[in-house]
């Protein structure tokens, strides 16, 4: 007997109840996973869905409000009146016409500065030798030549956006974690070099730690290769006063919320630098 | 794919690049927030709907498929799901339909007075092959499928709103949407 899987009538019409929005529940989530693992029913659903994406073109545009898109940027950290790479206004393309696709420049597809101080970063970091000081006085140190070296900026500018970047060592001195936040962004980036398992019931939870060696709690951070966490403020004010950041386990659900000072052993910690040109100090009237 | 400049943006923006965030917003919000709005029935459920997929591909939790053949299509079709799964969530427990103690039947089923979505289609003639192919499914498996595309129902809940059997909407639906399949594939010699 041909299991469900294997029948092409029933992978199509699976395919148009899920695009439809019919398919439910263990069904709906069984077919997903079908679809990631076979290019053939993805290949259906995007027929079901061109199909299915006219009855969505009969309805006219709605205008979102003006303050949706300043949530957005917001939430991601971008300031609101961020100018738009020019696009092709699909929105206010006759219903039927999205098929034809104008002509233009196509984007390279490059990646963001960050993504390339990041790999640069990582490949610089491979063959540092063990030692969690010494990693963070290097990732301290390299930073701003890498920056130099992948994206030479303008005189008094950085392709990267202001930003705050730490690199921290694992426990045993290895490569550990990436730390990277817009200057005025409410999230911050977090890239695991050196993965770590967190025991059930704690949380990877961090940590600003200023010159004097004081700690402030930033907050809970997910683990996974590459996450995002959000700020309760501006990253200016959050990391304003680090020198190094640390991240420690913490138990989930413990009280207070936000713990007052960093259990027992540092799990990630390293450096923190700002990566923006800082104008020279005036000199002082009379001097020289 | 790799020609739709709407996918371009899509891939951008999950490298976090700030200005084709802003770009594919102002391309595809408003036809999103359409269908969102549909669904739903409320413009500002609809919009958190909208937040919630922009930071999902800001975020990288949604990614555009390898096999992609029309960007906005896969962008509605993340929207509508999304629409789809919290108006599944809000929708009360009790059936649209029951009997009292009675005897009475009752219904929560309200009309509504503006236009239905085929009434729309067949109004606005936007897509005249759509309309055409829409046209040739009888009215009530139509229904059925409108019911499920525009509202987001589960059989289940187009057979209560229509008062007819489930296995019967079930039925419905499926040959609405080959019906569909084969007019709309098979019609590239008509009018559009």
């Amino acid at each position: 007997m041909t299991h469900w899987s294997d029948s092409a009538r029933a992978l199509n019409e699976l395919a148009s109840q899920y695009v439809l929005g019919t398919l439910q529940g263990r069904a709906r989530r069984r077919f997903e996973s079908l679809m990631a693992q076979r290019p053939d029913v993805a290949e259906r659903v995007a027929d079901w869905e061109a199909h299915l994406h006219r009855m969505a073109q009969a309805l006219p545009p709605v205008v979102p409000h003006p303050a949706l898109w300043g949530k957005l940027a917001r939430q991601a950290g971008l300031p609101a009146d961020a100018p738009a790479q020019p696009a092709d206004p699909v929105a206010a393309a006759p219903a039927h016409a999205p098929a034809p696709v104008p002509a233009r420049r196509p984007v390279p597809q490059q990646p963001g500065p960050l993504q390339r101080l990041l790999r640069g970063l990582g490949a610089l970091l491979a063959p540092v030798p063990a030692g969690a000081l010494a990693l963070g006085l290097v990732g301290g140190l390299v930073i701003p030549q890498v920056f130099q070296a992948l994206n030479p900026p303008a005189l008094g500018d950085t392709e990267l956006p202001e930003s705050y970047v730490g690199v921290l060592a694992s426990a045993n001195g290895r490569p550990g974690l990436i730390v990277a936040s817009r200057r005025y962004g409410r999230v911050v980036d977090l890239k695991q070099v050196t993965p770590v398992t967190v025991p059930t019931g704690q949380t990877l939870f961090l940590w600003v730690i200023d010159a004097q060696g004081r700690t402030t709690p930033v907050g809970p951070v997910p683990s996974g290769p590459f996450v995002q966490a959000p700020l309760a403020d501006v990253a200016e004010k959050v990391f304003a006063s680090a020198v190094e950041l640390g991240v420690t386990l913490e138990s989930v659900g413990s009280s207070p919320t936000v713990p007052n000072t960093p259990g027992d052993a540092w799990v990630f910690r390293g450096l923190c630098g700002k990566v923006w040109r800082v104008p020279p100090a005036a000199p002082k009237p009379g001097a020289g | 794919m790799d020609t739709d400049p709407l996918a371009h943006l899509i891939q951008r923006v999950a490298q976090r690049d700030g200005a084709a965030f802003r770009a594919l917003y102002e391309a595809s919000a408003g036809r999103l927030l359409a269908i969102a709005q549909r669904v739903l029935d409320d413009r500002g459920a609809a919009e958190d709907v909208l937040q919630e997929v922009f930071m999902a591909l800001w975020n990288g939790q949604s990614r555009i498929p390898e096999v992609c053949r029309a960007p906005l299509a896969w962008l509605t079709t993340l929207t509508r799901n999304r629409a789809i799964d919290v108006a599944r969530k809000r929708r009360p427990e009790l059936p649209l339909q029951w009997q009292g103690e009675d005897g009475e039947e009752h219904s929560f089923d309200i009309a509504d007075d503006s236009a239905t979505p085929p009434e729309q289609l067949q109004g606005a003639q936007e897509d005249a092959r759509l309309a055409h192919c829409l046209g040739c499914i009888a009215e009530e498996p139509r229904r059925a499928l409108v019911l499920a595309y525009y509202e987001g129902l589960t059989h289940l809940e187009i057979a209560e709103r229509l008062a007819r059997p489930l296995g019967t909407v079930k039925a419905w639906v499926r040959r609405s949407l080959l019906s569909l399949q084969d007019c709309l594939q098979g019609g590239s010699g008509m009018a559009t």
